[in-house]
């Protein structure tokens, strides 16, 4: 292996174990804002101070979740300016401004309203408080609006123009980067996520009581709230999941092949719902891509572009072309990016001697090929294709665990409403033990997101190993482990002073904090 | 100890491990370190970008 190639993989490493650790803490903060508002809103509307008390229990496991999940996701900002400089400069005016709007607006108005939200009880009005609950829960899901549009724009850049003089992309449209298809439906199906998964953490937790008969009332209360609302937003995840997969299909055909181990392009292409990948398929040879599989007819033509006898194009087609289709071969983009490669690099030199006739040339060449520039820094055909194992059952567990959550909150909600659920210990034990289900399908989703786009840090125009800087991978070894070591502390934390307070029950809350 | 307390210690003692030790002794800012101001650093860029061997 290269020591380029070493560094990048080493660099990816770290910010793949940086943002599945940050991504630990901040769904449940997403979702459990909302439920704890919710049900401060039946305790101000009814004046019942079983849900008073009900309220503050829940926004003791927030306040725990959000102290120690506070600021894991700033190390993504130092590895972006000590490991991934490259890439930081040529986004930077992108990324400054939801960034900034973020840190600004969002940032601030969920940190002063959590003040109120934690330590106003009983300093402001139950309406101002109920309104700062409310204001903490929007805050907080706004943070994230902005850090998706961001993420968004890499998966599909949009609203920019390149810059041959500075090497960074400058924003000339702001309505076309918020407004991003990919960036909206990416954030639509996030917090959809961090709602369901905040609603399973409660409901989970409830289900806990009730196999210890203790504190019935409060848990019942508690399961009828967090069922109802995971079964919406179930419901609201998976209609932002297929308008997700849909904009995947659009501006990521790779990803979207690679989710379905897609080799051969098809019409009335089907879904596979249980697969077994074969592993020694590759995309030039003649292997089965499957040992196993159960397909559903024409699904993924339905998904991917609402029509099912549309064609979805295979790994195959998108790396060695279709012409019938459409399609360009990875070669034949390879081509154009070297040209505008080659081109920036003459219009540079022709620059530094005042030569304005050959930069004026050089430029047109450039801007007639850099659609696809980063395909120029690609060593072979086959680098554009990610990791298939990865992307396919990453996707496939997190698709089959939502469809569990969805049955799991209908199960939920039925037996409590029959008064019937202290007695059925399997589906007791069935909601406990979904708990960890809900952070495997909020991590797989992010792998899918992620592994599934390489081999790009921004789609088309930057692959990742020209994304990074210049430093040692050894320097980045120590700091992964670093990073390893105290991220594992801070879980381990998390979840003893969760316990804790979960063994405390909702009469012990409100003794202790 | 009370919770809250255990939780605000932990908030200090990890935001001061993030931004004294982490930040400051194993995240420098590569482009700020190395260049001194952006016309700099957009030459290096370029340099990356367009180099031979990429």
């Amino acid at each position: 292996m290269e020591a380029s190639d070493l560094l990048t993989d080493w660099s990816r490493a770290q910010f793949a174990l940086t943002a599945l650790y940050h991504w630990l803490f901040v769904p449940l903060t997403l979702g459990l804002t909302f439920i704890v508002a919710i049900m401060e809103s039946i305790y101000v509307k009814t004046g019942d101070i079983w849900w008073k008390k009900t309220t503050k229990f829940w926004m003791s496991l927030l306040a725990i979740n959000f102290a120690i999940g506070l600021a894991t996701g700033i190390i993504m900002e130092f590895e972006f300016g000590t490991n991934w400089s490259n890439y930081s400069w040529i986004v930077g005016d992108i990324f400054g401004a939801p960034l900034a709007i973020e840190g600004l607006m969002a940032f601030f108005m969920e940190s002063t309203f959590f003040a109120v939200m934690f330590f106003g009880w009983d300093k402001v009005s139950a309406k101002m408080h109920l309104t700062s609950t409310w204001l903490v829960a929007i805050g907080s899901n706004l943070s994230a609006l902005w850090i998706l549009i961001a993420n968004g724009w890499m998966q599909h850049p949009v609203g920019m123009k390149f810059n041959p003089d500075t090497a960074r992309n400058e924003m000339d449209n702001f309505a076309q980067v918020i407004f991003n298809p990919n960036a909206v439906s990416k954030f639509l199906h996030t917090v959809s996520g961090g709602y369901v998964m905040a609603s399973l953490f409660v409901m989970g937790i409830s289900a806990w009581y009730l196999l210890k008969k203790r504190d019935i009332l409060f848990a019942k209360r508690s399961i009828i709230v967090s069922a109802s609302f995971g079964l919406i937003t179930s419901i609201f995840l998976i209609v932002s999941g297929d308008e997700s997969a849909y904009n995947v299909a659009q501006t990521q055909p790779m990803k979207l092949a690679a989710m379905e181990g897609l080799y051969q392009g098809k019409t009335d292409a089907g879904i596979v719902a249980v697969g077994i990948l074969n592993s020694k398929k590759e995309v030039d040879n003649n292997e089965e891509p499957f040992l196993f599989e159960i397909e559903i007819p024409e699904a993924l033509s339905f998904l991917a572009y609402h029509s099912t006898a549309a064609y979805v194009p295979g790994i195959k087609d998108l790396v060695y072309g279709n012409k019938d289709k459409g399609i360009l071969s990875v070669k034949e983009k390879m081509a154009q990016g070297k040209l505008a490669v080659n081109a920036l690099r003459t219009y540079k030199d022709a620059k530094k001697i005042n030569d304005t006739k050959t930069a004026q040339a050089a430029l047109k060449v450039f801007e007639e090929n850099q659609k696809y520039m980063g395909y120029g820094y690609l060593k072979n055909e086959k680098q554009a294709i990610p990791s298939v194992a990865l992307s396919f059952y990453s996707f496939h567990t997190m698709v089959t665990l939502g469809s569990w959550f969805l049955l799991l909150f209908i199960l939920a909600l039925y037996f409590t409403l029959k008064e019937k659920l202290q007695n059925n210990k399997w589906l007791l034990y069935s909601m406990l033990f979904t708990i960890p289900l809900g952070y495997v399908a909020q991590e797989t989703g992010w792998i899918v997101a992620e592994v599934g786009r390489q081999p790009w840090a921004i789609q088309d125009m930057l692959p990742v190993g020209m994304a990074t800087s210049n430093v040692a991978s050894s320097s980045v070894q120590v700091t992964f482990w670093l990073f390893a070591i105290l991220f594992t502390g801070l879980l381990i934390a998390e979840v003893k002073i969760m316990l804790t307070q979960i063994k405390l029950g909702v009469n012990g809350e409100s003794k202790d904090v | 100890m009370k919770v809250g307390k255990s939780l605000w210690l932990l908030i200090a003692v990890k935001l001061f491990i993030l931004f004294v030790v982490i930040k400051w002794l194993f995240f420098p800012n590569y482009l700020k370190e190395n260049f001194t101001n952006d016309k700099q650093r957009s030459e290096y860029i370029l340099q990356q970008l367009t180099k031979k061997d990429n």
